[in-house]
């Protein structure tokens, strides 16, 4: 059995609700698992609403934060427990690119600087030259050229250059994983297609697994393998991404995908949906299902305890009693 | 090759207006930073121009009053005081004296500051409870009451003693400062980025923090010199200083206890005066001008500059 090289294990992030603290607990993300194998390149999508979780788990798997519950392995090991070296091994095979690409430089240095950080303390290069190339080929593959930014500041370039430049520097570190937080949702149409395409190339070409984090179906749904729907932390849906898009089972992500604008001027947009007080469902010592309030077909049953996964087909699984 | 040429044409024209298109030309920055140059350049060059032996007792003859008075000489121009010292030897060896005091007690908090500051910031939990709470208490003692005890107690050879004392006050207010700097700053995407590129912390705090928070360091600083001046300042009038040396404080010191007030030798208690207020003044607008240059918000309209 092969190790995967990501492993999400039952992870549950709580914030707040600690000792002295008087703000409830909340739950961030419940009980979420996945894994990610090195021997076939993916693209993973998890999709969901603002809040539902998406970027916890983002940080999760970055090591930015520690789960509350549940483990977060690397190639078997626990990464909250890792020593240097093995910090340096993980912080090299996964990368991230996120989503505002300006934020990520620091408006005090050039952008060569984002990419001497990486070379100087992964000890990419014996010396300058060999940097140099190292550099300039993977701004190539992203299509741009180091004598045309490299000596820039990053308040000089355009958006689009800007989250080039992040994939090149992740590329640069060849990594098996790279987490990707909303890459596209801050660049405009045509830049989104160029970097969706990267991303393919990188897959397919360069066998590096992607966590594609958006609130958007319609790319998800062009480009990822897999996928999980998160609702308010938990996992509603997960499967194969066209199989759940095609042919959405649980009521929330068919809500979602009904909800998607089409280009038609005579379409009229007539869902209608109604919000319950946002957070009804949230706090740690709520149980079931977390869509019950807003969800149109109801029953007794989901407030008891949060469905079991079932099975519709092949590479498809819900999370709700209207499939039991 | 023609359209490159005036590519970089165009682009050193850009450059060479972006030059002065800059925040740290605001004018209050500007014009409270020319005034502590102008004061420094008196202290430093006053010694090639002016003998500083006479800044000692019985150096010169006694009360003698500005040469522009009756009975002035043009060989002591702003006068002597009764212990036959020279006034203007005693500012040009006292205005460099009292800045120092200034300079090193603001420099040693704002050190501890940055110390204690991105410690409790970047590390959070435990570290910054206690640093936060010891921090906290300290604000709240009525230093100048401390260190007029502690001065009494301490007998001052020299200006450093003085300084480390008021150092003793003068670390909370950076420390508060910097650690909700690098509060926000961990929150920030390049921070992250650092991060992910396996940079250690120490480095992420001075090469990626650090430099982002320059002007919210400097205007704590000039705050925190014009602070460190004014307790100097206090304990020298009222004789806690180191005696031998001349400093600001302690030439209005000798004017108190030689009744110069009542005596009417206006040109013994102002200079003194005069040039603290100087001082003051131009270190507040150079914070206030530090501030805006920070807080952009603070720029109003119009006078972005």
């Amino acid at each position: 059995m092969e190790q995967p090289i990501i492993s999400v294990q039952d992870a549950t992030k709580i914030y707040g609700g600690g000792f002295l603290s008087t703000s409830k607990p909340f739950v961030a993300l419940d009980r979420f698992s996945l894994d990610i194998y090195e021997s076939q390149a993916k693209i993973v999508t998890i999709a969901g609403e603002s809040g539902s979780g998406k970027t916890t788990l983002a940080n999760l798997v970055l090591g930015f934060i520690l789960p509350s519950s549940g483990k977060i392995m690397y190639k078997g090991q626990d990464v909250s427990t890792m020593t240097r070296e093995q910090r340096r091994i993980y912080r090299k095979e996964v990368q991230a690119i996120f989503q505002d690409p300006y934020e990520v430089y620091n408006p005090f240095y050039r952008v060569s600087h984002i990419f001497n950080m990486v070379v100087r303390h992964f000890n990419l290069a014996q010396n300058k030259n060999e940097a140099q190339q190292l550099i300039e080929d993977a701004l190539n593959v992203v299509g741009l050229r180091g004598s045309e930014i490299l000596e820039k500041y990053p308040h000089q370039l355009s958006g689009g250059q800007r989250q080039r430049i992040m994939v090149a520097r992740a590329y640069m570190l060849r990594p098996r994983l790279i987490v990707a937080d909303e890459p596209v949702s801050a660049v405009d149409a045509s830049l989104r297609a160029m970097i969706l395409d990267i991303m393919l190339k990188l897959r397919d070409r360069h066998h590096i697994s992607f966590l594609y984090i958006t609130h958007d179906l319609s790319t998800a749904y062009q480009i990822s393998d897999k996928m999980y729907v998160l609702f308010q932390g938990t996992t509603v849906e997960r499967g194969n991404a066209g199989k759940i898009i095609e042919n959405p089972r649980h009521p929330y992500v068919q809500e979602l995908i009904d909800s998607i604008p089409v280009p038609d001027p005579k379409m009229k947009w007539n869902t209608n949906i109604t919000l319950p007080p946002e957070e009804v469902m949230r706090m740690k010592s709520s149980v079931g299902c977390r869509f019950y309030p807003r969800c149109a077909k109801h029953m007794d049953i989901c407030t008891r305890a949060f469905p079991e996964y079932t099975q519709v087909e092949e590479d498809h699984e819900v999370a709700c009693y209207l499939y039991q | 090759m023609a359209v490159l040429a005036t590519n970089s044409n165009t682009q050193a024209a850009a450059r060479r207006v972006n030059i002065w298109d800059t925040p740290w030309l605001n004018a209050k920055f500007v014009t409270g930073s020319s005034i502590i140059v102008l004061v420094l350049l008196f202290g430093l060059l006053g010694p090639l121009f002016w003998n500083t032996d006479l800044a000692f007792t019985a150096s010169s003859p006694v009360n003698l009053p500005p040469m522009w008075d009756k009975g002035g000489s043009p060989e002591h121009p702003l006068g002597t005081e009764s212990n036959g010292r020279d006034m203007l030897a005693q500012l040009v060896v006292g205005i460099p004296a009292s800045l120092k005091v200034g300079l090193l007690a603001a420099s040693i908090g704002m050190g501890i500051g940055i110390l204690l500051g991105s410690l409790a910031g970047y590390l959070g939990g435990w570290t910054d409870h206690i640093i936060r709470t010891i921090t906290d208490s300290v604000i709240t003692i009525p230093s100048l009451m401390v260190l007029i005890s502690i001065a009494a107690y301490v007998r001052m050879p020299d200006t450093t003693a003085m300084a480390l004392i008021l150092a003793l006050f003068a670390w909370p207010g950076p420390t508060r400062l910097i650690r909700s700097q690098v509060l926000t700053l961990r929150e920030r995407g390049f921070v992250r980025m650092a991060l992910l590129s396996n940079v250690p912390a120490l480095e992420i705090m001075l090469f990626e923090m650090v430099p982002n928070m320059l002007p919210w360091l400097a205007a704590s600083l000039t705050g925190g010199i014009s602070g460190a001046i004014l307790g100097a300042t206090g304990l020298e009038a009222l004789g806690l200083g180191p005696t031998r040396v001349p400093s600001l404080g302690t030439i209005i010191n000798y004017a108190l206890n030689s009744s110069a007030l009542v005596r009417g030798m206006v040109w013994w208690w102002l200079p003194p005066i005069i040039t603290l207020v100087i001082i003051f003044t131009a270190f507040f607008l150079m914070t206030v001008g530090l501030d805006e240059i920070a807080n952009p918000r603070l720029r109003g309209y119009g006078n972005g500059k």
